[in-house]
């Protein structure tokens, strides 16, 4: 997990947390629960149906997968300090390693792309490992 | 070419690149499996040992709630599932379950000394009382057998009308039975007495030693809900059981229990009394709970096949599952007593095994159980109010009499 992505991981789990509690209080309050039981055997109404499935996608991302995620990223987070970013000690993402692997050999694989600086050059798959030659 | 394309040349080897990226991927692989399997239940869990020990905060703000739903006008209209018979039983249940959840209160509070809290619990479980006995929540029963429960206890003893409405007698029972041993003398010791002496007549004379619940449809969980009321009778008006107690309590361990598995059987032949329904989680639970007010063997002989044949944990959430897994008895099939089933698993059996759970002191399944209830039950707290946010009137109610079902120290200060 690139540093890019841990960051998008951490967000989109208090993301989801915030809006499970905004869900949470909008069911609570517009007494969802008993206006999808009043429906009964026929369709129930749009707008409580869809907040309902929203409460119950958005509370299983928050409570159950939130959680790992946030100590996966921690995980990753630690990683770039302690060991480099990604790329630095021959660590790279999936993409560069996809683009390598593209268009590579046996045992040299080349391939084309962008240089650039810092962790995003890294993961266009322009590490240190990485000799580039100008075409 | 762009001038900033670059030919790449790799100088090293594949292998040690793919196993840089594997070992930090794996890192966070190993990061996620953990949050995932010791965070989620734990977070869902931690009201759990409030409402085991019954700490007052948490159970007042459920009881809060439940009176705002009770408080309110509510009819068979309000729980519309399609069919009219179980819409009014959804609107019983929902008083007699807010009735139970008041009265336990009031019990433990009443046994600690706190008699304002035990007085006001009983004063919103006197609204239930009421409504329970209201004409609108007895025409679930009396439109199946088109006369009134009440008024077929003024039928001639033995006559032909003299038999059944065991659910709403019995549910009822048992709600005003906990009254009365709360307040032994109350403007309902008439309609009680008079449930109690049917209910015990009925059991006397049946062939099979169970009562009917519908003409022609007997359920072992209904039947335990008359035996804790005749059990709760005797206590309150300090009287040895009826004969017919210990007829009906002999039939469930006969006919009612599966030997197999110990659970209880959801329906019999109401002539033979061949099981026509076969064990599941939602009838034994709710029976384990029932007959921890009559019979505390059976309820944790009843409780202890829960736990062996159908309680699960998954990531440390506790579930009970419908049907047992490993007789492979369509464990997708739902109905209106199970309630939703997902994997497996029912909504209703996972409820009510709360309640069996709490009165069999097993507080470790109490608390598996209850975070999966925080979990899909989405509690809301908001002035000292907790409601369930999928529930609704009758999920908190149910929700409120499993939470407060008395412990076994509890229960026993009750003989």
């Amino acid at each position: 997990m690139s540093k890019r992505r841990a960051l998008h991981v951490i967000a989109f789990a208090f993301a989801a947390v915030l809006l499970d509690l905004v869900l949470v209080r909008a069911m609570a309050h517009g007494h969802v629960a008993h206006v999808l039981l009043g429906a009964g055997s026929s369709a129930p109404p749009i707008g409580p149906a869809l907040l309902a499935i929203a409460l119950v996608v958005a509370r299983f991302a928050a409570v159950v997968i939130a959680p790992g995620a946030l100590l996966a990223s921690a995980a990753s987070l630690l990683a770039h300090v302690l060991i480099g970013p990604k790329g630095g000690s021959g660590d790279r993402d999936q993409r560069g390693a996809a683009a390598s692997a593209s268009a590579g050999g046996t045992s040299t694989i080349s391939g084309t792309g962008t240089k650039s600086g810092g962790d995003d050059g890294a993961a266009l798959g322009t590490g240190s490992s990485i000799e580039g030659r100008a075409t | 070419m762009t001038p900033f394309a670059r030919r790449m040349v790799m100088t090293e080897s594949p292998r040690v690149r793919r196993s840089a990226v594997s070992g930090r991927t794996l890192i966070a692989l190993l990061a996620f499996v953990l949050g995932l399997g010791t965070i989620p239940h734990r977070v869902c869990e931690r009201d759990a040992a409030a409402y085991y020990r019954g700490d007052a905060a948490p159970v007042d703000a459920l009881a809060a709630s439940v009176a705002q739903w009770t408080g309110s006008e509510l009819s068979p209209a309000s729980f519309a599932t399609g069919s009219a018979r179980f819409d009014g039983e959804w609107l019983f249940g929902t008083y007699m379950m807010a009735a139970m959840g008041f009265g336990q209160v009031a019990l433990v509070s009443r046994q600690d000394s706190d008699e304002a809290r035990a007085a006001q619990n009983v004063t919103r479980m006197e609204h239930c009382l009421d409504a329970m006995l209201s004409p609108a929540a007895r025409a679930f029963d009396r439109d199946a057998w088109t006369l009134d429960a009440i008024a077929s206890l003024d039928a001639p003893p033995h006559s032909t009308r003299d038999r059944g409405h065991v659910a709403y007698l019995g549910y009822a029972g048992l709600a005003l039975g906990l009254h009365r041993v709360l307040v032994p003398s109350s403007r309902f010791d008439a309609v009680h007495d008079a449930i109690a002496k049917g209910l015990a007549r009925r059991f006397e004379a049946s062939r099979t030693g169970l009562v009917e619940t519908y003409p022609g449809e007997v359920y072992p969980v209904d039947n335990t809900a008359a035996l804790g009321a005749l059990a709760l009778h005797a206590k309150a008006t300090h009287a040895a059981a009826a004969a017919g107690f210990a007829r009906g309590l002999d039939a469930i361990r006969t006919h009612g229990v599966e030997r197999q598995t110990g659970l209880l059987v959801q329906a019999v032949d109401a002539t033979t009394s061949a099981p026509r329904d076969p064990g599941r989680g939602s009838g034994t639970a709710l029976a384990a709970y029932f007959l921890g007010y009559a019979d505390a063997a059976l309820s944790a002989s009843l409780y202890r096949a829960i736990r062996k044949e159908l309680f699960r944990t998954v990531i440390g959430f506790g579930a009970v599952l419908e049907h047992p897994s490993d007789f492979g008895r369509g464990s997708g099939r739902a109905d209106v007593d199970s309630g939703p089933i997902a994997f497996g698993f029912g909504v209703s059996a996972t409820g009510f095994a709360i309640g069996a759970s709490r009165m069999n002191d097993d507080d470790l399944a109490f608390g598996a159980l209850y975070a999966t209830a925080h979990l899909f039950g989405a509690p809301f707290d908001e002035r000292a109010t907790r409601t369930f946010a999928t529930g609704g009137p009758l999920g908190d109610a149910i929700l409120f009499a499993m939470l407060t079902a008395p412990r076994s120290a509890a229960l026993g200060r009750l003989s």
